[in-house]
Formats: structure tokens, C-alpha cells, sequence
């Protein structure tokens, strides 16, 4: 049966009505994260099993659980008052009969004064329609079961319907379990484990039994069950140390595998790391930049003042007024000069009288005596003489007089004016400085700006390549330095497991031993024969044992041989197109666990596996599982449907695994986001002549990135491509 | 009291009319009197951090244009702080020295005045420093009136000022 249509109305993020039309080939739904793929995936799972796998718990979650999530917001927002349904069908239709096929699941919530009750579980309902008749519901349990297990049967189920997050689950090679699960979709190896489990029982009871026997005829018996007890000790502490080796050898894998996956991602850590630093230095640059520049900015008036620009082209009025103040200046001396020229007169005068004479009383005493006493003459009161002398008294002091008035009675503003000069004189020196200090801000604030554009542009650049790296690596900062540190501690763990085994074998040798020599000891106390038939009866059980053991261990490797081959056969088609993919897979078997390596064909290995390459080998894996089963027609019968697959291994693998899907089955419904932003990888899938191509969709919300928080608007544009 | 001292007491007026026209330039008064960053100063979209800056700003503008623009009698006028608060003092004096050059200032004769005759040419300078101011502020206004985001969109607007 092939899947023909897909209709959900108000489904999740769907809302309203939707419906995707598929037919046989790859069908792909591509959209980018958060576009609506998982969900489509989640309303085809929800139909058929009743529940959604939830990515971040890792686990399926029922209606019960997820209850109000599967309404869609819009339609819950939009409906003022009633009854909201939510609802997925499945139509699916049988080539061979003609028939066709619908599952259809719904769930409804009622909106009643603004408050929203949603439905615990959710109804199902089955319709077929046989030919051009009219569809008829169903309502025979047991034939619905019949045609779920039509659409999908359950042992193949895993292999067949599964998330890319589920990949690494489904097959894990060091979970021998889950490969011998898929070992059992191959062939049923039960029978075989059930065979080995009877002989293993055999082997047990007629020991005991021998066991017996050798105490009945011990020459000791107290000897003899203290050497039994001492053996029984032995046992159970070996079948300790077997266990703990058992787990130190699985520990080693997981550790070796860690290690393998750490070394391939170290030097992508190592580089996000460096322009993690590097981005971390042009931040900082960038943000001294911006306060250097801000700063400058800010404070450019505040020059004005600060650094005097304020006085810029104003050195004309330093030189005015030192002109005023020069002459003013001249005048002060003039004055003083005055004062002193009259100073001299009176010195003069001085040196024309008698040394040793006191002036003016000498002169005094001339008058009152009416005579010159220089030269001792008479000079009468009113003669010329008298008045000669006289005079010599009244013009010195009367000048001096006048002159020391005006200089005591005037202000004085010298001390004022000099400090104006003095001051006009430092700032003439800075003036003359004022333009090239401005243009060597202004020149400052540029370089700053060309500088805070490329730190800007060096920033974005640095950020779009941690952001590339982190993408296509899926590393982010986080991880990248703790990758170093966890390497590590992985190689540490594995040098510290490869201690342990080494130990627990030699304690597990030195036991054996010991349990050889007490059995020695014990088979020696026993006195006469055994009886034949049962030492031949613990032999031959021994031997069946064996042969059971090496059986299952032969079947088990031809399945493994056979699943290995048909993984080869698509992953050699998977890679194809890839130059640095080469190699051939093998599933190597160590101590029950297998692990997958790529040899050449000479049985070396090749590089280092990285996790990309470990999960196409699981795809092809997956793939081989329901292609390698023989007498069937599974993958002519049922449809692959799978979320994300191609995810991890990257795009240089998409075309080659559409190919190989599209040749391996009949029909496949692959989700991707892939092809949304490669356009060459998009035109290579509608247009290749290699792949059997279904239909193709472009799904995208609505609502621009930003706006789609808002889930009261939100829908789901389909646009077909083809 | 020297002649220095004497005119530091003086509080210049200005045109009542460039009142608000000042505080849109000047952070605000009072409360944040002198405790304004200039961080806060540039996002208010503010050039100067006092009144005096502006109005000393004005003066040198006004002397630099040699555009005096006495205020009138019936002007309507605000009083300002005195001369002898304004920072710095360096360029304070500076400006009193160039009002001093540019006027009809006999020193010498003025120190031979009686006290009458000096303050009236004390008023003399502390009116010509309010002329130049005014005028300052007229070419300012002016600028403003015939561009209005001269000095929004021009962080260096003051300064180009100066060399227009």
C-alpha cells in the first residue's frame, strides 16, 4: 500500500485545512527549521500509534500527555465561542485490490466565556473503500488491527518509520541487543538462543549430578565439601571478574568511540575556539573604540573651555591691548620719572651747599640771619640776595609736594593690568596652537570612525564564520572549549579501561587455575569408579553445548555477514557521488559487540570514522535491514516515512541518499530542510534522471521569523515544486 | 579693591527674549548644577554645561565678529551671575582684557579718576561686555532661525561658529 494523501485540519502549527498528495517514489516536504516537518511527521505517527515523539525528552508521548499541544493556537484564538476540532487522516491505497484505505484520528477542545477544555483522548476511525464504491467505516476490531499491520508491521516499524534523532538509537552497535534485534527482522534467531539455553540447562543438571556422585564416594567427605565450597567461592568471584571485564571492554568501546568522535571534531573545536577569542578581542577593541570616539565626541564643546578653543582667531585683541597697556605703562614712568627728576634738583641743590652742612636748616639759618654763610655776605630781608636764597627753599619742596600728591592720590590698577597682560600673554601662546589642536581631534574622531568601521566589519565577519563553523560542524562555542578537556578525560578513561581489562584477565587466569586445582584435588578424594554412563552423559551434554554455542555464533555472523553486504550495497550507492567517501564497511565483532569500520579491500582500516560517517553507515544499516530480508517484498510494500534523515551526514550526501532511497522502495516520504536554502541541490533533485521522484513540497509559516512568537496568527503556506 | 576685582562684581545682563534659547543649549539649572557628565550632556543634546559658557561663548563670538548690539534701556533684561563666578578664569580675564583693548579706555586716565568717574567706566565695560553678548547671541539666533538643525544635526556647530 503507498500513502496517497495526508489531510490535517488544525493540527499543531497546520491550521485549518492542509493537505500534502503523495505517490510512489521519494516524496520530499522541504522547509527549514521550525517551518512545520516534524509535525507533519508527528500527525501521520499520531494517527496510526496515538502518539508523537518528543524530541526533547527523547521519548513517544500519548494525546493524554500531550493533551492541549495538538490543537492548533490560531484555531483555539480565532474560534470566539463552540466547539474546535483538530483532526489528521490518512488515506492510503492497496494497487493490487484497488482498495482504499483511510485511518483518520481526532480531537476536540470547546471554548466556553474565553475558557478552553480539550479532550483527553482522541477518536479514531477507519474507512475503506473497495473500487469506485462508496467508503464503508469500519468497526471490526480485528480487521482493523489486520490492516494497520498492512500499513506497517510492527517488527519492521522502527526501520521503516523514524526521526533523524532516532538514528543513532535504532541501530547501536554497542547495544548488541538492538543489532540483534534487527538481526531477528533478518531471520528469527530465536530458535537458536532457545537450543543453546536447553543444552546450557543439560549441562548444568548432569554436573550436578556427577557432582554428587563424587562426594557419595569421597575418601574425605568433610575434605570434599569444604574443597565444593571453596570451588563454589571461586566460581561466583570469577563470574564477578567476567562480568566486570565484560563491562571494561564495553566501557573501552564507548570510551575509543568518544575519543574517535572527539578527535574528529578537535581541530573545528580548536578553530571556533580561535575566532571565539579573536571575536572576544575585536568586541573589546570595538567597544574602546566607541568610548575613545564617544568620549571625544561628548567632550568637544566642553573643549571650547577646557583647551580655550573658545578663543580661536582672537590673538588681534592680546595685541590691542598690550598697546594700551604699553602706554599706560609709559605714562606710570613718566610719572615716576618726574618725581625723581625732582629728587635730583634737590640733590643738586645739595651738592652746591658746604659738605657736612644739614640742608634745608642751613639754608633757614641764612635767612634768619640774613647773611650767606657760604660766602658771608650780607643779604638783607628783601634784598635780591635774601631772595635768591629763598628760593632755593620753596621750588624744590613745592614740586615735590605737588608730584607726591598726584601719585598718592591717584588708583593704582598696575597690579590688575599686569595680571591681564601676563594672562593675554599665556593665552596668545596657546592660540596660536588653538587650529592644529582642533584638527588633530577632528583628524582623531575620523581615524576613529574608519577604525570603528572595520573593527565592526572584522567583528561580522569573525561572527558569520563561528556561526558557519558552528553550523556546519554542530559545535557550538560551548562545546568547543570543553572539547579539549573531554578529550581528555576520554582518553584517560579508555588508557584506564585497557588497565582494568588487562587486570581482571589475569586475576580471571589466576582463578581459573585455582578452580582447576581444587576440582584435582577433589577428583582425587574419590575412591573407585564413576559410574560410565554418566561421566559419557556429562560429556555428550558438554559437546551439545558447544556445538549450540557455535551454532547461534555461525547463524548470527551469516546474518551479520549478509545485513553487512546489503549496507555495503547502499552505502556504496549513498556515496557515490562523494571522492572522500571510500571505503567498505565492516562490522567488526569484538567480544559480542560489533563495531562498524570502513576498510579497503584488502580488510584495512581506513581514517578515523567521524560521526557523519557513522550515521550513514546506520542508515545503510537501516536500510539493509528491511532490504536484505529474504522471501520478502517489504520494501515494495510499505511506505519509508522519515523526519530529518539526512541532517547530520550533510549535504554532499543528500542526492545520494534520495537516489538510493527512491531505488529501494516503492515509496518514501522524506522530510528536509537540505534543499531549502541550497538552490543547486534543489534543482538537482527535481530535475535528476536517477531519481524516481514523488512529489515535492515547499512548506513555510506565514508569519515573518520575529512575529511567529505570536502563535494566534500563525499557518502553514504548501507549495507544490513539481 | 583693584580694577580686577572691581569688575569681577559685576553681573552682566542679557536680552530677556534669549532666556529659553540659552537653556535649550545649557543643562538645566539647580538641581543639576554642575553635576551633569558630559555623557548626560551629549545625549541631552546639550553644548554647554552653564549659562555663563554660553553668554562667555557670545562675548568672544561678538568681539570676535566685532558685532557689539547695546542692550536698550527698555529692554526687557535678565540678570546673571557675576563675572568673577565664571570658569575658566583664565579666559574670563581674557575677555575682560579684550573688552578692555577694543574699547575707548584710557587707562591711565582712569586711574587718576574720582571714584564717580571710575564706576561709570567699570559699568562701561560690564555694558560693552553685555553689547558683544548680545550681539553674539544675535548671530546665534539668527543662525538658528535660518537653519534649524544647524546645531541638532552638527555636533561640532559651536565650533564651526566661530569660523564662519
Amino acid at each position: 500500500m503507498i500513502l496517497t494523501k495526508v489531510f490535517l485540519k488544525n493540527f499543531m502549527c497546520y491550521y485549518d485545512e492542509n493537505t500534502f498528495e503523495f505517490s510512489e517514489g521519494i516524496n520530499v516536504v522541504i522547509g527549514d527549521n521550525g517551518y512545520g516537518k516534524s509535525k507533519l511527521y508527528d500527525a501521520i505517527h499520531w494517527v496510526m500509534y496515538d502518539q508523537c515523539f518528543d524530541t526533547s525528552a527523547d521519548q513517544f508521548r500519548s494525546t493524554k500527555q500531550l493533551n492541549d499541544k495538538l490543537i492548533s493556537d490560531r484555531a483555539i484564538f480565532e474560534t470566539d465561542e463552540g466547539k474546535i476540532e483538530c483532526s489528521v487522516s490518512l488515506t492510503f491505497y492497496d494497487s493490487r485490490k484497488e482498495n482504499t484505505y483511510t485511518f483518520e484520528r481526532s480531537i476536540n477542545a470547546s471554548k466556553n466565556d474565553g475558557d478552553v477544555t480539550y479532550q483527553s483522548d482522541s477518536a479514531a476511525r477507519v474507512t475503506e473503500r473497495k473500487g469506485v464504491l462508496s467508503a464503508q467505516i469500519i468497526d471490526d476490531e480485528v480487521k482493523i488491527e489486520r490492516l494497520r499491520r498492512k500499513v506497517l508491521p510492527e517488527n519492521i516499524k522502527p526501520y521503516m518509520w523514524f526521526q533523524g534523532e532516532q538514528i543513532d538509537n535504532i541501530i547501536d552497535f554497542k547495544e548488541s541487543k538492538t543489532l540483534t534485534r534487527a538481526i531477528n527482522v533478518l531471520s528469527d534467531i530465536s530458535k537458536f538462543d532457545e537450543i543453546y539455553s536447553i543444552t546450557d540447562s543439560l549441562v548444568t543438571k548432569v554436573e550436578n549430578q556427577l557432582k554428587k556422585k563424587q562426594r557419595s564416594l569421597s575418601k574425605d567427605k568433610s575434605k570434599s565439601d569444604e574443597l565444593e565450597e571453596k570451588i563454589k567461592e571461586k566460581k561466583s568471584l570469577l563470574g564477578d571478574y567476567k562480568n566486570d571485564l565484560k563491562q571494561a571492554k564495553k566501557g573501552k568501546i564507548i570510551a575509543e568511540e568518544r575519543t574517535e568522535e572527539l578527535l574528529s571534531k578537535i581541530d573545528v573545536a580548536q578553530e571556533i575556539r580561535n575566532l571565539d577569542s579573536d571575536r572576544k578581542k575585536l568586541e573589546r577593541d570595538f567597544n574602546k573604540t566607541v568610548n575613545e570616539l564617544n568620549e571625544l565626541r561628548e567632550s568637544l564643546n566642553k573643549r571650547l573651555f577646557t583647551r580655550g578653543w573658545v578663543l580661536k582667531g582672537t590673538s588681534d585683541f592680546f595685541k590691542e591691548f598690550e598697546k594700551k597697556y604699553d602706554r599706560y605703562s609709559e605714562s606710570k614712568l613718566d610719572l615716576k620719572r618726574k618725581v625723581q627728576t625732582e629728587k635730583k634738583v634737590a640733590e643738586k641743590l645739595q651738592t652746591r651747599l658746604p659738605i657736612n652742612v644739614p640742608e634745608p636748616i642751613y639754608v633757614q639759618k641764612m635767612l634768619d640771619k640774613e647773611k650767606c654763610l657760604v660766602c658771608d655776605r650780607e643779604a638783607k630781608e628783601g634784598t635780591e640776595a635774601y631772595k635768591s636764597i629763598e628760593s632755593l627753599i620753596q621750588d624744590s619742596s613745592e614740586e615735590r609736594k605737588r608730584l607726591e600728591s598726584e601719585i598718592s592720590d591717584r588708583y593704582d590698577f598696575s597690579e590688575s593690568l599686569e595680571l591681564l597682560y601676563k594672562n593675554g600673554l599665556r593665552q596668545e601662546g596657546r592660540i596660536l596652537n588653538i587650529d592644529d589642536d582642533i584638527n588633530d581631534t577632528l583628524k582623531r574622531i575620523d581615524e576613529l570612525r574608519v577604525t570603528k568601521d572595520e573593527i565592526k566589519r572584522e567583528l561580522e565577519e569573525v561572527k558569520n564564520q563561528v556561526e558557519n563553523f558552528i553550523a556546519d560542524s554542530s559545535i557550538n562555542v560551548e562545546d568547543a572549549k570543553k572539547i579539549a578537556s573531554e578529550l581528555q578525560a576520554s582518553q584517560s578513561m579508555n588508557s584506564r579501561f585497557s588497565t582494568n581489562i588487562g587486570s581482571y584477565e589475569g586475576r580471571i587466569k589466576s582463578l581459573e587455575e585455582e578452580i582447576n586445582s581444587l576440582n584435582n584435588k577433589y577428583d582425587k578424594l574419590v575412591v573407585g569408579d564413576l559410574p560410565k554412563k554418566l561421566v559419557e552423559k556429562v560429556d555428550i551434554s558438554r559437546h551439545l553445548n558447544e556445538a549450540a554455542k557455535s551454532t547461534r555464533k555461525r547463524v548470527f555472523q551469516e546474518l551479520i555477514d549478509r545485513l553487512e553486504k546489503e549496507a555495503n550495497k547502499h552505502y556504496k550507492k549513498m556515496t557515490q557521488d562523494n571522492m572522500s567517501a571510500r571505503g567498505i564497511i565492516k562490522l567488526s565483532e569484538y567480544d559480542g559487540n560489533y563495531t562498524p569500520e570502513l576498510v579497503d579491500s584488502e580488510g584495512n582500516q581506513l581514517s578515523q570514522i567521524n560521526m557523519g560517517n557513522i550515521l550513514l553507515i546506520k542508515l545503510a544499516t537501516i536500510m539493509a535491514i528491511i532490504s536484505a530480508r529474504q522471501n520478502t517484498r517489504d520494501t515494495q510494500l510499505y511506505t519509508l516515512i522519515s523526519d530529518a534523515p539526512m541532517s547530520v551526514f550533510g549535504e554532499d550526501y543528500t542526492i545520494g541518499f534520495c537516489k538510493t532511497v527512491s531505488e529501494v522502495y516503492r515509496q518514501s516520504i522524506i522530510m528536509s530542510k537540505d534543499f531549502y536554502k541550497n538552490d543547486k541541490l534543489r534543482d538537482q533533485l527535481l530535475n535528476s534522471d536517477e531519481i524516481n521522484l514523488g512529489e515535492v513540497y515547499m512548506i513555510k509559516p506565514n508569519l515573518p521569523e520575529g512575529e511567529r512568537e505570536s502563535r494566534h496568527k500563525l499557518a502553514i503556506e504548501i507549495n507544490s515544486l513539481n | 579693591m583693584n580694577l580686577l576685582d572691581r569688575i569681577h562684581i559685576k553681573e552682566p545682563k542679557y536680552d530677556s527674549k534669549y532666556y529659553q534659547f540659552i537653556l535649550n543649549y545649557t543643562i538645566e539649572q539647580g538641581s543639576r548644577m554642575g553635576t551633569s557628565t558630559e555623557e548626560e550632556k551629549y545625549e541631552r543634546g546639550k553644548y554647554f554645561s552653564t549659562r555663563y559658557e554660553m553668554y562667555m561663548y557670545a562675548v568672544l563670538l561678538g568681539l570676535r565678529k566685532n558685532y557689539e548690539l547695546p542692550l536698550e534701556s527698555s529692554t526687557d533684561k535678565k540678570s546673571f551671575i557675576k563675572i568673577g563666578a565664571w570658569n575658566p578664569e583664565t579666559i574670563t580675564n581674557y575677555i575682560i582684557m579684550s573688552v578692555i583693548a577694543k574699547g575707548d579706555y584710557d587707562l591711565f586716565e582712569m586711574e587718576e579718576m574720582d571714584e564717580s568717574e571710575l564706576e561709570k567706566k567699570i559699568t562701561e565695560i560690564k555694558s560693552d561686555i553685555e553689547s558683544f553678548a548680545n550681539g553674539g547671541f544675535d548671530i546665534i539666533y539668527a543662525k538658528a532661525q535660518e537653519d534649524e538643525n544647524y546645531f541638532i544635526e552638527n555636533e561640532n556647530s559651536f565650533l564651526d561658529l566661530l569660523d564662519e
